[in-house]
């Protein structure tokens, strides 16, 4: 188990490397000078030669590459050319609101789905079956946003109950994370019906009710274990998708979180801002990614065993080599 | 050979068309496919004429969808978004899904440190939840219609490339590879010759259901000003500048809506009923 928790951490690092260099080699193609957009138009060309000079970014790409990692690690994301504060602090001022919206709609849509994808699964083909079948195909449908603009007609605009914008309580909370959720819970759903009517036909379920045990033992306790696993799998998927949603959703409603700050930095071609929210966004997911799989290792015992297996064939291979 | 394969093209087809809702999803995509192509004739008016006389209509005989802030008739507009929006996804789709299968071959069949490598690259794609990645796209080509589909085609590649892989791994070991190795044939012949007609089934399904996914994600672009930009009528874009108007004018948020999810529904309909078709065995 330890070995498969080291060698996942380990795997980890090279795509967490990577991200950084992909959104390294973004920032040393984009267009305009830093120096000069930092400055302002007022600058003289030897103020900004002298500036390029100090930032080092009269550098090759691979030293400019390496004092970029060695800024990471100090926590230095760069400038926001507006304000001129770090993009750090801009950055983490917002992301706690796109982190709270995105983790909000991952736990609703676990909470709608895994019951109504169980509900689904034990009534096959019942009508209740049918409808959450339907209902999960247009979720999957459905731009999460448009979702949104609809959710916004019927409680906003036409019941008048629900707050349209912003982000300042509980009530504000209720369309964004439904708009969100649409996909995950479409995704879930379907994937925790198929993985439950897969396990519940098998022998060892047939063995626990032909031993009398009732329905609700049945599918709680034997049926569901085995059934949500692969399940477990997806929600680290889905929270990387829940992530995307909530940049567009903030847009929808006004929310101030770091998708609309990084949607508006672009069209001020603010890019340092832009491409360090990147980064940021990318690692969280990462580490989110890499949790997920730590846990489902930790709740399937045939990961572990698996491994375990390699390594004792690998050992032997080694031993049979040498 | 030939023969074989059309037999079970036709075979699929057969059990294809029992699916009902899937037959539905290709009567919609193709009535969408011809709208497309016939926008001209079918749409009453230009997407771009404006009639400051008939602003904001209410939907009638005239504007079916009503008319948006500049007179435009939102009916035509959605007509001609048809073409825009298959046109973004259909290609940027084509590209990824090409480059992506091909990576996932090659991961698949060199396996070591090839695999490990394009894995690790798919994995990096895959850690960036899409329209982030294709904000980050957008941040260094600059928005535009072309940057969005180039955005929208790298964010599909990682899906593209696992299919591929996994398919591959499955028919790499089997007896006509190693017949087409013993004759002699290079890797260059395996892969395009022998691997890549068996494992089109899976990408060919994952193309269905991934179009879909671009069509949203492009539209999703334009409504964050990102991807078309405004006079051409593309339903993200539509419902972007719709927005403001969504407390009087609800038609002009509801109809570009509509049209997206119909044609991703069509999509995902097909997409399951040729998973179904093409395996069988699946099918729960």
């Amino acid at each position: 188990m330890l070995n498969y928790v080291f060698k996942r951490i380990l795997a980890a690092i090279p795509v967490l490397l990577g991200v950084t260099l992909l959104v390294f080699t973004m920032l040393y193609f984009t267009e305009g000078d830093p120096a000069r957009l930092i400055l302002g138009d007022t600058a003289t060309e030897e103020e900004v030669e002298a500036l390029r000079e100090e930032l080092g970014l009269n550098e090759p790409f691979i030293n400019r590459y390496i004092s970029y990692l060695g800024g990471l690690l100090r926590g230095d994301l760069g400038i926001d050319y507006i304000t001129g504060r770090p993009a750090k602090d801009e950055i983490m001022e917002r992301l706690g609101t796109t982190l709270k919206l995105a983790g909000a709609s991952i736990i609703f849509s676990i909470l709608v789905a895994i019951p109504a994808g169980i509900i689904s699964a034990i009534r096959q083909y019942s009508l209740i079956d049918i409808v959450t079948t339907v209902i999960a195909l247009l979720g999957n449908s459905m731009p999460n946003f448009w979702l949104a603009l609809m959710l916004i007609l019927f409680f906003s605009v036409y019941l008048g109950i629900l707050p349209a914008s912003g982000l300042y309580g509980i009530k504000y909370y209720i369309m964004p994370v439904i708009g969100i959720s649409a996909g995950a819970i479409a995704g879930i759903t379907r994937m925790t019906r198929s993985s439950m009517l897969e396990v519940i036909r098998q022998d060892y379920i047939r063995m626990a009710r032909i031993k009398g045990l009732s329905e609700f033992v049945v599918i709680v306790k034997h049926a569901l274990k085995n059934a949500l696993i692969p399940v477990i799998t997806v929600i680290g998927i889905q929270f990387t998708v829940a992530v995307g949603g909530a940049v567009v959703n903030e847009q929808v409603f006004a929310i101030p979180g770091l998708g609309k700050f990084l949607v508006d930095a672009i069209k001020a071609r603010n890019y340092q801002v832009v491409q360090g929210g990147v980064l940021v966004i990318a690692l969280i997911c990462s580490l989110v990614n890499l949790i997920v799989d730590l846990l489902y290792a930790f709740i399937d015992p045939r990961i572990k065993n698996q491994f375990r297996e390699s390594a004792k064939s690998r050992e032997k291979r080694a031993r049979e080599e040498g | 050979m030939a023969g074989k394969k059309k037999g079970q093209v036709r075979q699929i087809w057969r059990r294809l068309k029992k699916n009902r809702l899937a037959m539905f999803g290709l009567v919609i995509l193709v009535i969408l496919v011809l709208t497309a192509l016939f926008a001209d004739f079918i749409a009453p008016y230009p997407y771009d004429l404006q009639d400051y006389s008939s602003v904001k209509q209410f939907p009638s005989k005239a504007h079916p969808f009503g008319t948006d802030n500049y007179g435009r008739d939102i009916f035509s507009r959605v007509i001609y978004g048809t073409r825009v929006s298959l046109q973004i996804g259909f290609i940027s789709l084509a590209v990824g899904a090409l480059i992506g299968t091909i990576l996932g071959t090659l991961s698949g069949y060199f396996g070591g440190r090839t695999d490990t490598v394009i894995m690790r690259f798919t994995d990096i794609l895959m850690s960036i939840p899409k329209v982030v990645l294709a904000i980050a796209v957008a941040s260094t080509l600059g928005p535009g219609l072309v940057n969005a589909m180039i955005a929208v085609a790298i964010s599909s590649i990682p899906n593209f490339a696992r299919v591929a892989r996994a398919s591959t791994l499955t028919v790499r070991d089997q007896d006509y590879i190693e017949a087409a190795k013993a004759i002699g044939a290079g890797n260059f012949r395996i892969i395009f010759r022998h691997i890549l007609p068996n494992i089109l089934a899976p990408i060919i399904v994952q193309a269905t259901l991934g179009v879909g996914i671009s069509i949203i994600l492009a539209a999703s672009l334009s409504f964050l000003g990102l991807g078309v930009e405004p006079p051409t009528p593309e339903w993200g874009a539509m419902l972007s500048a719709a927005r403001t108007f969504i407390r009087d004018e609800w038609y002009m948020v509801l109809f570009p809506g509509l049209a997206i999810m119909v044609t991703v529904l069509a999509l995902n309909l097909l997409g399951d009923g040729l998973r179904d078709a093409l395996d069988p065995k699946l099918k729960t």
